[in-house]
């Protein structure tokens, strides 16, 4: 407290008040006449301070005493995240005891769905564990790793995490000392795992294993190879069965670069409820953009190239030629689309008001496994914090919503971006983004808008390439989210934005599909004896049973 | 803790927080319209909540509980607002009219007919004829520019032409500068009718029209 500012009033020396500021620590005096407001400002200020103190205080303490309580499970502790991490709790034989509050449950809950697949991957733990910080600036110190009885291997800073070997045995004193350091964001087992050779020898491959599709603009589509599209392409690039929504403004379905890939019923290609009929074409641009980002046909020599090159696109229409539209009408086309087989909904719309109406459609696509994508929102000048001032249907808490921020081409924030710890899920492309307008052309348009689709279109191609039948599932869908994040790559300036609430779990990452490149589809052939190569494995895996 | 707060609170009524910053030039408007409330937009970029009138469509920005969920209750009614006008440029929807609520209220749509009535604070500049600008006044606020008419009264003809490059306070009506003939025609440019021009206290904005 020693170097803590206080305040002193002056009534009547400069004008009608001052404060002096002055530190216990320097004899440095300073004295400045302060506007009103700004008294009232840092006043305020005060008062907040002093009150928050006092629960973050009880909050750590909480905590650490939860800890404690724990001491007896110790000689089984191998992983634990930190407290100040969004999840509170502590991992043992891969699986974690989880303290969470009630309205993160569910999401927890459908978290696990699927986990037990993924464990086979694992062939074995290395003694080493992989301790993540959060901030470069303030690493884990090295009395902290001794006391915790662990030996540095390397520290990996493009991945911000340290690479250690423990010198004996983990034990609850390992878990405490690391839980006491504020620097450890969390720490996971190094795991060994197996591959094929051959899978092997494709990731070094370099970027000549990009597919070159023959679409005239795909040197202009960065987005397509910054979210890995391209590295995909030579393995897998249609999702022939998979039907995503385009929920906007319509969609131009006779564009050449869109119409092969029309989702059609009767010769009819969705539904337009801006004008209650069945013809939903596009009279803004913005829904047809959209539609050409998530599957603009590829390698036809036309124009752009979609993230998947072959799916089916159900144009829904309630934006209207203003780009404006009601919340009413959303839920219909909501509600439509999923009631007519969509898998994915693409949903680049929002506004600051949500409606039970809004969140009970959502939540019916989520019971019917429909996965619904939606963007972040944006914000002239410097964004918006969706965590404070939320921003809907990206906002709303089913398990089937991914919120989307957008990314430049150099990895950073779009300006415009809506942001949020919480509230926001992941990062993917949305400047300065080439596809497919109206009548046959072609416009570069920015917004989380352009960043939504690409989501959309990597999940189609997830979805395809992970399910060999793909239907409405609670479990299918759950799956493909998970992929998306838990591959999603993590960059360090974007780890203060978003990805940081259940069920993302990479903060900071951004949408990154070369994973397909490696999985083998859902009934791989049975595993043979390959030379082990060592890969990271950081994953959290819940224990259903064990969540309170 | 408890003299902290019992400090604080006496200064807070001591010393109450004052709007001191002078006024700044912009625009007031009185709008009679209708309110539509949860509307959503391409890339989210909207308040929420619009006025209508005369194919025109401005947001409103409510800054009050009450505001919001007046506005909830008579979605689709027509109302009267007051507040202060803002252009801002967005990122996908690229120019947003965006009206500072200060009052709302209900509006009998018999007797008041959709308008906005302006008071506008701003610098009086000439239109260049060769852009084909027309009419051939408008008045330039920090982030605005509108066109106006005084050609319905010829004393307000010439006290604009003295007032050139000042700073003025006008009042009047926004209108369309032609009759609409069908919905196809709502791009046609807007211009403000004067009813009153006076001379300003405030300096004149420089800079280029928007």
């Amino acid at each position: 407290m020693s170097n803590v500012a206080k305040l002193c009033f002056l009534p009547g020396k400069l004008g009608r008040g001052a404060v002096v500021l002055m530190s216990d620590r320097s004899i440095q005096t300073v004295e400045e006449p302060m506007k009103f407001r700004t008294l009232h400002i840092l006043m305020l200020v005060c008062v907040v301070f002093s009150c928050t103190s006092k629960s973050l205080l009880a909050d750590e303490y909480r905590l650490r005493a939860k800890c404690k309580s724990e001491k007896r499970l110790s000689s089984e502790l191998v992983l634990v995240r930190h407290a100040k991490s969004h999840f509170k709790g502590i991992c043992r034989d891969g699986r974690a005891v989880f303290e969470v509050p009630a309205e993160q449950e569910q999401a927890m809950r459908s978290m696990a769905i699927g986990v037990d697949s993924e464990i086979p991957h694992v062939q074995e733990r290395s003694t080493r564990l992989l301790i993540s910080y959060s901030d470069e600036f303030n690493k884990p110190a090295n009395e902290t790793l001794k006391t915790a009885g662990l030996q540095m291997i390397q520290d990996y800073e493009n991945g911000s995490f340290l690479i250690v070997e423990p010198m004996g045995d983990v034990t609850a004193n390992t878990v405490e000392a690391l839980m006491a350091d504020d620097a450890v964001a969390y720490v996971a087992p190094d795991y060994i795992m197996s591959i094929p050779q051959s899978e092997a020898s494709e990731e070094i491959r370099p970027s000549a294993a990009d597919s070159a599709s023959d679409d005239p603009f795909l040197n202009k589509l960065w987005g397509m190879k910054n979210c890995g599209a391209t590295q995909v392409w030579p393995r897998v690039h249609d999702s022939a069965n998979i039907i995503v929504a385009v929920i906007d403004s319509g969609v131009d379905y006779r564009h050449p670069d869109l119409q092969d890939n029309m989702w059609s019923r009767g010769g009819k290609h969705g539904y337009d409820f801006y004008d209650n009929d069945d013809d939903p074409l596009d009279e803004e641009n913005h829904g047809t953009h959209c539609a050409g980002t998530i599957a603009g046909v590829g390698n036809n020599g036309v124009g752009v190239v979609g993230v998947t090159w072959k799916a089916q696109i159900m144009a829904m229409r309630f934006l209207g030629p203003d780009g404006s539209g009601s919340t009413s009408d959303a839920v219909k086309c909501i509600d439509w689309a999923v009631a007519n087989g969509a898998h994915i909904l693409s949903n680049s719309w929002g506004g600051p008001d949500t409606s039970p109406e809004l969140s009970e459609a959502v939540a019916r696509a989520e019971r019917k496994g429909v996965l619904f994508v939606a963007a972040a929102g944006n914000t002239g000048g410097s964004g918006n914090n969706n965590d404070l001032r939320p921003n809907y249907p990206s906002a709303l808490r089913s398990v089937n919503v991914i919120s989307v921020g957008a990314i430049d081409e150099n990895d950073a924030r779009g300006s415009f971006s809506h942001y949020g710890k919480q509230s926001v899920d992941i990062g993917a492309p949305g400047v300065q983004i080439l596809s497919t307008v109206r009548n046959n052309k072609y416009d570069t348009y920015s917004g989380t808008s352009m960043a939504t689709p690409h989501v959309a279109g990597a999940a189609a191609l997830v979805w395809s390439n992970t399910f060999s039948t793909p239907t409405q599932s609670p479990e299918q869908m759950a799956k493909v989210r998970d992929l998306i994040y838990e591959n999603a790559r993590p960059v360090a300036a974007l780890r203060d934005f978003w990805g940081q609430a259940a069920p993302a779990r990479v903060p900071g990452g951004v949408l990154d599909i070369t994973f397909l490149s490696k999985t083998p589809p859902d009934n791989p052939p049975p595993p043979t004896e390959v030379p082990r190569l060592r890969l990271v494995e950081n994953r959290m895996i819940v224990d259903p049973a064990r969540l309170r | 803790m408890w003299k902290l707060l019992c400090g604080i609170g006496l200064t807070l009524f001591l010393f109450p927080m004052a709007d001191d910053t002078p006024p700044q030039p912009g625009v007031s408007v009185e709008c009679c319209g209708r309110l539509r409330h949860g509307i959503v937009e391409i890339g989210g970029e909207t308040t929420g909540t619009t006025i209508t009138f005369n194919r025109i469509v401005w947001e409103l920005q409510l800054n009050s509980d009450a505001h919001r969920e007046f506005a909830k209750q008579n979605h689709k009614e027509p109302v009267i607002v007051t507040g202060t006008l803002r252009k801002i440029v967005g990122i996908e929807t690229k120019i947003r009219w965006i009206i500072d609520v200060r009052t709302i209220s209900k509006r009998d749509a018999t007797k008041d007919e959709e308008s906005a009535k302006m008071t506008i604070e701003g610098t009086l500049r000439t239109a260049d004829p060769r852009n084909g600008d027309y009419p051939e006044m408008m008045v330039r606020t920090h982030d605005q520019v509108w066109p106006i008419d005084v050609s319905a009264d010829a004393e307000l003809q010439t006290r604009a032409n003295l007032f050139i490059g000042r700073c003025v306070l006008l009042t009047g009506s926004l209108e369309r500068v032609t009759e609409q003939v069908d919905d196809e025609e709502s791009d046609t440019p807007l211009v403000v009718r004067v009813k009153t021009l006076k001379r300003s206290a405030n300096v004149p904005i420089q800079g280029q029209s928007d």
